[in-house]
């Protein structure tokens, strides 16, 4: 297997130095030598813990090896690895060997939350390991760039394959799949022509009857977003007060929130498209139906998930083959492991996207999430949506 | 020991008090040897203490800084109206978890300490096990069997006359269930450890004095068990304190879950900061008040803890309500949590198995499960992070908590007190602080040939951030172990002109072996449970169990997540049974 850890020799001698700073002798202490000397007990038992310490590194830095691997040429074998800081850690694994079998590019990652990774490289600046940044969000990305933590990418063939709603406009960024907040509803007990917008929701008809994701989640906070961007501030707090007001129990789960529809706690929920996708296809007779809300207006909030190249990159010319690669050859791959749509319009769907049809989707520049999630929160808070 | 009052004077430089007289000084428990002079020998060893806790608390220190530096007046404007309710919900979730796993926690370890019933042993090792499943684990799969779709709601609605009803499964009520099933765990193993190194004799003489059971709980066993019971009340007070997660999924707005908010939601750090501090804060009173549980406490061990130990056979109803209580508990907070496990697991498995012959599409689903590196390097790699981490944070705990009784002097009780900061704070502020903290480090480190951070994101980065997160909890079971050792004992070896260092590895380590083994169980377990720090922090590559669970609950696909966790229970299930087996030792059945 080609992406695993490898290890570095230099990590594990940071590792030793680590550990003597931490360990119980201050060497500045000039009276501390002395004092060891007349009394070699105490320096054994320094010793012992100092071995102890030391030998457990050593074979967790052992356990971290890559059999094959030499460790000294981590430096020269720069070029080959590209190194991920990855927020969408949905099957991303066969999508990343595909890759390496494609180009010969090793690929290193760690996973993470999409914010904590955005910390974590603002945090190392010049020093980060990252090469490129994967977030599972616009938002997220567009703070990342706002931040300074991204680079431009100029490319050709990306800004051929990535609809300019989908990217930065300086190609700091480039959304690579689509994900669509769709309404779910109980197909034995709503009709589709009831159902039309996301704003209609906050009709008191659908009192006690809406299952919705607390305003802690980012799904929502972008949802409120595109309303936000879409009918101005007066109108989205109505539309979210409307929603509060209609007694929505908040569940922390689009998969729960699916689950809730089906047993029949509520009529409808607001849901991510894929997770109603991956339900649906490990069981077809489940008895909720997806509904593309807005057809005839703006169309349905769509987010990305997306890459961009470090300010700080030490393999450049490998993360914008990676990225170049994501929204080609590998559109398919990434999009598929979490039922999400390829931004590239030429890849092919997931049957049970096939099978949803075509729908309109919203225009709106995806960086503006970002941009408006702080006043989403607020509207959200000012509104009583929990 | 002389019986009058008397002042013992060290062999070279410490005074000693001890003495009937000065049994109702205020002089706080735990640090009975008074220091007249600070010596050379004295500042040094404190200093030592000093630089490991001024080491650990720098994470909290950086986040602290962070938000002193940037005022405090732009809290947020979503925030400011939400913070009385915030603080209102976490003392109110703390509080009712705190009894919850007190009361349980308590009644359960005096039970299972003391008393021969059905399946004692089973149980007694049982009921320490919630402890290896992550609370928020344990959440997901309560709403899992118990939300409105689940098997529990839809048995519910197949009633006659119920088939619309549902219940909500949300709220403070459900929150603290939860929270108190997972957390007393904490208690129930200190107060065994605590009754473990009770004397038996002690308990016999009382016996023979007339006390009934209920008279031997209230009045001797519960005021020798206050420490152990405050230790043990102080780390599910940090650990509610500390969790985002699990409140988060029952809607409950607590502290903790607000700081990750406007930090991640509102990208606004300041203000995160902020309330990490108000965060940090409410950990110290909690401290407070821990050392205020256990004050003008002296223990004093009068002979080896370990001897034998008899234990009272309950009889037909007694023994019947006894093992039903135990059964109940564990059937909540284990089997339960488990079965839905080993559900998904197998429900994974099998999919798995499934789709090996199938085609492109079935590979979906069968990606998920199966992370890079495979099973047995994660789980190598788990336990290989804990052991050290756990060596690590027991280390450091009985250096400075064995320099605070030796060589006490403020210094090294500030330096106990700094090592134990970080346990205040939500695993994620602390990855937050240590990614500033080791950031600055490498820039000072930093040469032109390295072109990556030294530290951060290295084994020894990521073992620093568990040591700043954890030492608290050996230093707590240290203490209270330590606590018990009657002070002359440490003044006997002393004037027997001991070196300090010899007189903590001969003299209390041997009787603080069940305390600190017990700390070393916890660290292990909470290592391999811990989630935000080895996400920030770890190396490329280092992939850990929680992190593959984690992969895949950020998501809601329960089922990929079933092996994993499994494999975490397992772990610690056999971590706790060496640490049980330690602590029963000496208990005999009579005949």
């Amino acid at each position: 297997m080609e992406i695993s850890a490898t290890s570095d020799r230099r990590e594990k001698g940071a590792v030793l130095l680590k550990v003597e700073s931490q360990l119980p002798i201050p060497p500045s202490e000039a009276g501390f030598d002395q004092h060891a000397k007349s009394a070699p007990n105490r320096s054994k038992w320094n010793r012992f813990v100092l071995s102890a310490v030391v030998g457990a590194l050593v074979v967790a830095g052992c356990a971290r090896q890559e059999p094959g691997a030499s460790p000294e040429s981590g430096g020269n074998e720069r070029g080959s690895v590209v190194r991920v800081y990855n927020g969408r850690h949905y099957g991303i694994e066969p999508v990343f060997e595909q890759f390496t079998r494609d180009t010969g590019i090793r690929i290193e990652f760690t996973t993470g939350g999409d914010a904590e990774l955005r910390e974590r490289i603002q945090a190392e600046g010049e020093n980060t390991s990252a090469d490129v940044y994967v977030a599972a969000d616009a938002a997220n990305l567009y703070l990342a760039a706002e931040a300074g933590l991204l680079q431009p990418l100029e490319s050709q063939m990306l800004s051929q394959s990535v609809p300019s709603r989908y990217r930065d406009a300086a190609g700091r960024w480039y959304g690579l799949s689509k994900r669509v907040r769709a309404i779910a509803y109980a197909a034995e007990r709503v009709k589709p022509e009831e159902l039309s917008t996301y704003e209609a929701l906050a009709d008191p008809r659908w009192k006690g009857k809406l299952c919705l994701r607390p305003s802690t989640n980012t799904y929502t906070k972008s949802l409120v977003s595109g309303i936000l961007a879409g009918l101005g501030e007066d109108r989205a707090e109505a539309v979210v007060r409307g929603w509060a007001s209609n007694d929505p129990v908040y569940i922390d789960s689009d998969v729960e929130l699916i689950k809730s529809v089906a047993a029949g706690r509520c009529d409808v929920a607001i849901v991510n498209h894929y997770y109603l996708a991956r339900l649906i296809d490990e069981e077809p007779s489940l008895p909720v139906r997806i509904f593309w809300p807005d057809q005839d207006g703006r169309g349905a909030h769509v987010n990305i998930s997306g890459a961009g190249v470090t300010t700080w990159a030490k393999n450049p010319d490998g993360a914008r083959r990676l990225i170049e690669w994501l929204a080609g050859p590998g559109q398919e791959a990434f999009a598929r492991a979490n039922f999400e749509f390829p931004v590239s319009p030429e890849a092919s769907l997931h049957p049970v996207l096939q099978s949803w049809g075509s729908f309109k989707e919203d225009e709106i520049w995806v960086g503006e999430y970002g941009k408006l999630q702080p006043q989403a929160v607020q509207i959200m808070s000012e509104a009583g949506y929990r | 020991m002389s019986a009058a009052p008397g002042l013992i004077t060290g062999p070279s430089d410490t005074a000693i008090y001890e003495g009937s007289s000065r049994a109702r000084d205020p002089l706080p428990r735990g640090r009975p040897l008074k220091s007249s002079l600070p010596t050379a020998r004295t500042i040094r060893w404190s200093l030592l203490s000093l630089v490991i806790g001024l080491l650990l608390a720098a994470p909290a220190g950086f986040v602290i800084a962070e938000a002193v530096r940037t005022s405090s007046d732009v809290l947020s404007h979503a925030l400011s109206p939400r913070l009385p309710a915030m603080l209102l919900t976490t003392a109110v979730l703390c509080l009712a978890v705190v009894s919850g796993s007190l009361l349980l926690g308590g009644t359960l370890a005096w039970l299972v300490s003391n008393f021969e019933f059905p399946s004692r042993k089973l149980v007694g090792w049982a009921l320490a096990l919630p402890l290896a499943i992550p609370a928020y684990v344990m959440g997901f799969a309560f709403l899992s069997v118990s939300g409105h779709g689940g098997p529990a709601q839809s048995a519910l609605r197949r009633l006659p006359g119920m088939s619309s009803r549902f219940v909500d499964v949300q709220g403070l009520i459900v929150a603290t269930f939860i929270l108190t099933l997972s957390f007393y765990p904490y208690v129930y193993l200190l107060a065994r450890a605590g009754m473990s190194e009770l004397s038996p004799r002690m308990l016999e003489v009382a016996r023979s004095l007339g006390y009934n059971d209920r008279r031997l709980a209230t009045r001797l066993v519960l005021p020798m068990l206050r420490p152990h019971l405050a230790a043990g009340a102080a780390l599910v007070a940090m650990e509610t304190l500390t969790d985002f997660a699990t409140v988060r999924l029952f809607g409950v707005g607590t502290l903790a879950d607000g700081m990750m908010r406007v930090w991640f939601d509102l990208a606004d750090r300041p203000s995160a900061m902020s309330l990490g501090s108000a965060l940090l804060g409410a950990g110290v009173l909690v401290v407070l008040l821990e050392r205020f549980a256990r004050r003008r406490q002296r223990f004093g061990q009068p002979q080896a803890p370990l001897a034998q130990r008899s234990l009272r056979k309950l009889k037909g109803t007694k023994a019947a309500i006894a093992s039903l209580y135990c059964y109940t508990i564990v059937a909540l907070a284990l089997i339960g949590p488990l079965c839905v496990l080993v559900y998904w697991a197998a429900a994974a498995l099998g999919k798995a198995a499934g789709a090996q012959g199938g085609g492109p599409e079935s590979q979906t689903m069968t990606a998920v499960g199966t992370p890079s590196g495979g099973f047995f390097y994660h789980l190598g790699v788990t336990v290989a992070l804990a052991s050290i981490a756990a060596l690590f944070c027991v280390g450091l705990a009985t250096v400075i908590v064995n320099v605070e009784r030796l060589a006490p002097s403020p210094l090294s009780r500030l330096g106990t007190r700094l090592a134990t900061v970080g346990y205040a704070l939500p695993g994620a502020v602390v990855a937050a602080g240590s990614v500033v903290f080791l950031a600055a480090l490498d820039r000072m480190l930093a040469t032109p040939s390295v072109g990556r951070p030294l530290l951060l994101g290295s084994v020894g980065g990521l073992l620093f951030g568990y040591a700043a997160r954890f030492t608290a909890i050996p230093t707590y079971s240290a203490e209270a172990g330590l606590g018990r050792i009657k002070p002359e004992m440490s003044a006997v070896a002393r004037t027997l002109g001991t070196h300090p260092a010899i007189a903590a590895i001969r003299v209390h380590l041997p009787l603080m072996r069940p305390s600190l083994v017990a700390g070393a169980l916890l660290v292990f377990v909470d290592v391999v449970k811990e989630l935000p720090l080895t996400l920030i922090l770890r190396p490329f590559g280092v992939e850990t169990l929680a992190v593959w669970v984690w992969r895949n609950t950020s998501v809601s696909a329960w089922e990929p997540a079933g092996v994993p966790a499994l494999t975490m229970v397992a772990l610690c299930l056999a971590a706790t049974s060496v640490v049980l087996r330690y602590l029963s030792r000496g208990e005999t059945v009579p005949t």
